[in-house]
């Protein structure tokens, strides 16, 4: 009897320790978490194999990870900007492949070694609009000074949640591409934008 | 990115006011403004230049400083993070910071000391974060606007706000108090070879994506200051609500114009 007074003690405390961890958890969005922990792990695959890989096999291993993780559609679109009502379906289309081809490309070629770097998750949180704001930091050589701040914005759609922007630091990744890319499209027009991407898509092939 | 962060003495400090007073309207710039950076012509040429500067001299010097050991560059880094506490302690106090004043007073007294000039972190590996203040961002705390984007020569990018509290920023620094020129050229010409290596990885980001690197090393600039006003933290919410506002206007124009995909 007094063996089972103690082993039910000591489940009822094991249920409470567990609610008790699992209840800050609860409050974060797991599958937006999930998300983008999955795309941190896909990363961290491509730069430890990287040299084996090489430029070819790390894109192929995370292309499809990057079109499951990312809203590509959404960032062609805001990165093109206000000259997007402009496009017709096809421009749009033809943006929209050359910009999913350069962030894979981009992707493959920036996470191209290891060095004991790691992400961890810091929170999640409800941001505007129904979207999610989930807070990682990149820890580089050990060293707190070194840490990268990477803040992932997500949303829903078709019960999927899909990164639409990537914050380094403070540094919205969109924003730049957006005036980037609406300097190239205000002097030189769409079609030399989608030439130069392409030219870099070529870049980071040979570079590697 | 900023090219660089230092400069070297009081001949600065004219050219800086004399810059100012270009900006602020006592010269008039030529060229179509974009409402968001009216000074963009002067600003492209200055950014030239600064790039030339750039590009001949401190990035080849950084290339060399770079194959010094991580242990050296780290150490060096260390000693002029150290250094820029007094003004980070002072701008925090003007902020109303005081428990991270005090937190980072005794960082720079234990760094100084016991971490041998500061040459080693011997707070870091505790957990403790660097702070980095500024009297640009104190300028910004007590409600200043930021006035336009400008970039000025050796100095790079700044706000007017920023500019303005340069000279301020200059003036607490220890290294300033150094009385021989020489060892206050050699430091700070170290500083700058410093500062360059470690933005290293964001200029060649810059150099190898950007199409116009003068407008994303000035949109940038501006987003990093904001993050750094606001101590890393509110600005994602700034970002996100000025980057969907925009996209929800796009959304609006494409559904009255019955285009939508």
């Amino acid at each position: 009897m007094r063996l089972t007074t103690t082993a039910l003690r000591q489940t009822l405390t094991a249920v409470l320790l567990a609610l008790c961890t699992a209840l800050p958890s609860a409050a974060e969005n797991a599958g937006a978490v999930a998300v983008v922990e999955n795309l941190h792990a896909a990363l961290l695959d491509i730069m430890q194999n990287a040299e084996s890989l090489g430029y070819a096999g790390r894109r192929d291993r995370i292309a499809p990870i990057i079109e499951e993780s990312f809203d590509l559609q959404f960032l062609t679109r805001f990165a093109v900007g206000r000259s997007w009502s402009d496009l017709s379906t096809e421009q749009r289309n033809v943006m929209v492949d050359v910009f999913s081809r350069w962030t894979i490309g981009h992707y493959a070629a920036r996470f191209n070694g290891y060095s004991a770097e790691q992400f961890e998750t810091i929170s999640s949180k409800p941001a505007r609009k129904g979207r999610e704001l989930v807070r990682t930091v990149l820890k580089i050589n050990n060293d707190p000074g070194e840490n990268v701040s990477l803040d992932y914005l997500l949303q829903e759609s078709g019960g999927k949640w899909r990164i639409v922007n990537v914050i380094a630091n403070g540094v919205s990744d969109l924003s730049l591409k957006r005036a980037d890319y609406g300097a190239v499209i205000k002097t030189q027009g769409l079609d030399s934008l989608i030439a130069k991407l392409n030219g870099q898509i070529g870049e980071f092939e040979t570079a590697d | 990115m900023p090219n660089t962060t230092i400069a070297d003495g009081p001949r600065t400090l004219v050219l800086l006011a004399l810059f100012i007073m270009a900006a602020t309207g006592c010269v008039s710039i030529p060229g179509e403004p974009d409402p968001n950076d009216p000074w963009e012509p002067w600003n492209r040429s200055m950014y030239d230049f600064n790039d030339g500067i750039d590009k001949g001299i401190i990035a080849p010097v950084a290339d060399v400083y770079l194959k010094i050991p991580d242990g050296g560059r780290t150490a060096i880094h260390n000693f002029f993070v150290n250094l820029g506490y007094p003004t980070t302690v002072i701008n925090q106090f003007l902020q109303g910071k005081f428990e991270r004043g005090l937190e980072d007073t005794m960082r720079f007294i234990f760094n100084t000391t016991f971490g041998l000039l500061g040459f080693i972190d011997i707070v870091g590996p505790s957990g403790l974060g660097r702070h980095n203040e500024d009297f640009g961002q104190t300028f910004a705390v007590w409600g200043i606007p930021q006035g336009n984007f400008l970039t000025l020569p050796v100095l790079g990018p700044q706000t007017v706000r920023s500019a303005v509290g340069w000279p301020l920023d200059f003036l607490s620094k220890p290294l300033r108090w150094i009385d021989t020129g020489g060892q206050f050229a050699a430091l700070a010409g170290l500083n700058i070879v410093d500062t360059r290596a470690r933005l290293a990885p964001a200029i060649r980001l810059r150099d190898e994506t950007a199409f116009d690197p003068y407008i994303f090393t000035r949109e940038a600039f501006l987003q990093q200051r904001l993050n750094l006003i606001h101590d890393g933290k509110p600005p994602i919410q700034e970002l996100e609500d000025l980057d969907l506002l925009e996209e929800e206007l796009l959304l609006e124009e494409e559904k009255s114009e019955g285009n939508i995909q």
